[in-house]
């Protein structure tokens, strides 16, 4: 019988649009120490390996892996970096604690995008130097090729993306996480700064600053040291192919496969028997295209815009802003946190069951999804 | 090649070939710039240079007095407790007569990089910076040696505002 992992503490820092007070290691040991006090464990003593999801451009430091022991508690300790968003590293954790590695393991992922004083410059590196780079096309072009296209293939309106972001900024103005709450009029969305057609400036989220930090733990050792965890029914990602040009934008079969694979591990059937989602919105219509690929119809995900906090009420990245590395902690933390009943503002009521996921952004194909439960 | 292998098969690419874009390649260049967030630990330890003083933090658990100063000790996974001035001077650690820049370029005089264990702070904490003001031949671990820092109107919170160490006088 394969082994239930639990997560046993959270941690968080910063959540702004610049944190000028704390270094990228200050800030990660603030999230640390909170979310080992929260899991109640001695990252010295306890703690058996140490991951942090971390992308060396990002850093501006060339095998990042040198950087992250100490702040982590993980000097002279198994420690290692993932490359990719944090939900791939708590992936990497549970692999490490059913194969034995460590029976507990803490996983963090950051974000300190306001050092990067070019990001387009670091985007634009992700982009094929052959065809993508020569013709001046960046990430929001590519978006804005891949929205025009589920547009039309989706006969999704302006309009309808216009309630995406109002909803989600809507939502952030009672998420203390979140750096760009609005309230927004749907004239105002609509007519926001061009991008690259039809995408415009207020469908992409700002950037912001966070770490988080997660503790996972076995079944097992968190039953002997009396643990209230909470269990992860079900984690998967996966890695579409790398050329942007194949087309297929109507499903995203990277979120597609991740949750297929994630319900067949939970054993549950769909979407609705979740009480809270925080899905992927990186591009307002993302969001309307995750969800469809996760098999909820457009009218679905429409309705679910006017469903009060049920999905993303944190305000998703949207709201939030995107923390690139930490975009799929932030959304697990969001989950715990609901699952608790800690979540603040937006707190949903009698939330047993959480879904989150990721998407690494273009012109990447690789998402992430995690389902997650109490007391069942 | 090898005093065996004088000639690998296949065709040679010549360096005028590939100027003369004999062969395809696809280039790209790009500047990618970072502005780091000190923090509070290395901002106090900037502003402490311009000053011309040394800042290290203690843990009082360990009892270590580190420099670099971090807030929290590595060892201990606690928040470290307070400030402590160390002094200027130290010993070499460790040195290296170094013939290259940092971009792999060749120096024709050397430079003598070291590490400095720092006077006050605890053994084996220390900064890496450079020799000045000794024959390179004379050397030695265990040296001891004191900061030569910038005037303080040229001092701008940055560790080049030691110009380097030389041997105590």
């Amino acid at each position: 019988m394969v082994e239930r992992v639990e997560i046993i503490g959270v941690g968080f820092e910063g959540f702004r649009p610049s944190i000028t007070d704390l270094s990228t290691r200050e800030l990660m040991y603030e999230a640390a120490s909170k979310a080992y006090h929260d899991a109640g464990v001695d990252p010295r003593k306890d703690i058996g390996s140490f991951i942090s999801c971390t992308e060396d451009l990002w850093e501006g430091w060339s095998i990042a892996d040198e950087m992250v022991p100490d702040q982590l508690g993980g000097a002279g300790r198994p420690v290692c970096t993932v490359p990719a968003d944090g939900i791939v590293g708590l992936g990497h954790a549970i692999m490490h604690i059913r194969s034995g590695v460590a029976d507990v393991v803490a996983v963090e992922a950051h974000s300190k995008v306001a050092d990067v004083l070019d990001k387009t410059a670091v985007e634009n590196l992700a982009l094929d130097p052959v065809f993508h780079r020569a013709t001046g096309a960046n990430s929001d072009v590519l978006a804005g090729l891949e929205m025009s296209s589920f547009m039309e293939e989706t006969g999704t309106k302006r309009g309808e993306l216009s309630q995406v972001v109002r909803s989600a900024k809507r939502k952030a103005m009672r998420n203390g996480r979140a750096s760009y709450g609005a309230t927004l009029e749907l004239e105002e969305i609509d007519s926001s700064e061009p991008l690259a057609l039809p995408l415009r400036r207020l469908d992409r989220p700002e950037f912001a600053e966070a770490a988080v930090v997660i503790v996972l733990a076995s079944g097992s050792w968190a039953k002997r040291h009396r643990k209230d965890g909470v269990f992860i029914d079900g984690l998967s990602w996966r890695s579409a192919t790398p050329w942007f040009e194949a087309g297929g934008v109507k499903t995203a079969r990277y979120m597609q496969d991740s949750y297929r694979s994630v319900m067949k591990q939970s054993g549950l059937r769909d979407l609705s028997q979740f009480d809270v989602l925080e899905v992927d919105d990186s591009y307002s219509f993302k969001l309307v295209q995750h969800l469809m690929s996760m098999g909820v119809s457009k009218v679905g995900v429409m309705g679910m815009l006017k469903e009060g906090t049920a999905l993303n009420p944190s305000g998703g990245s949207l709201g939030t802003g995107h923390l690139i590395e930490a975009t799929g902690s932030h959304k697990v933390l969001e989950c715990v946190l609901q699952v608790r009943g800690t979540a603040g503002g937006n707190q949903a009521k009698g939330v047993g069951r959480a879904f989150a996921s990721s998407w690494r952004g273009n012109p990447t194909g690789a998402g992430a999804a995690i389902a997650l439960s109490v007391g069942n | 090649m090898s005093s065996r292998i004088r000639k690998y098969p296949g065709t040679e690419m010549d360096l005028k070939e590939i100027e003369a874009g004999k062969f395809l390649f696809s280039s790209y260049e790009t500047v990618l710039r970072y502005s780091f967030t000190s923090g509070v630990a290395i901002s106090r330890f900037l502003e402490g240079l311009k000053e011309g003083q040394l800042w290290a933090r203690e843990c009082d658990k360990c009892g270590r007095i580190l420099i670099p100063p971090r807030m929290y000790c590595e060892e201990d996974f606690r928040s470290t407790d307070r400030w402590v001035r160390v002094r200027d001077t130290g010993k070499v650690n460790t040195y290296s007569i170094s013939y290259v820049n940092n971009d792999a370029s060749r120096r024709r005089t050397p430079v003598v990089v070291s590490v400095i264990e720092i006077d006050g702070a605890s053994k084996g904490m220390g900064i890496l910076h450079l020799l000045g003001e000794v024959d390179p031949r004379k050397v030695t671990v265990g040296m001891k040696v004191e900061a030569v820092w910038k005037p303080k109107k040229e001092r701008r919170g940055a560790i080049t505002d030691i110009v380097y160490f030389r041997p105590r006088r």
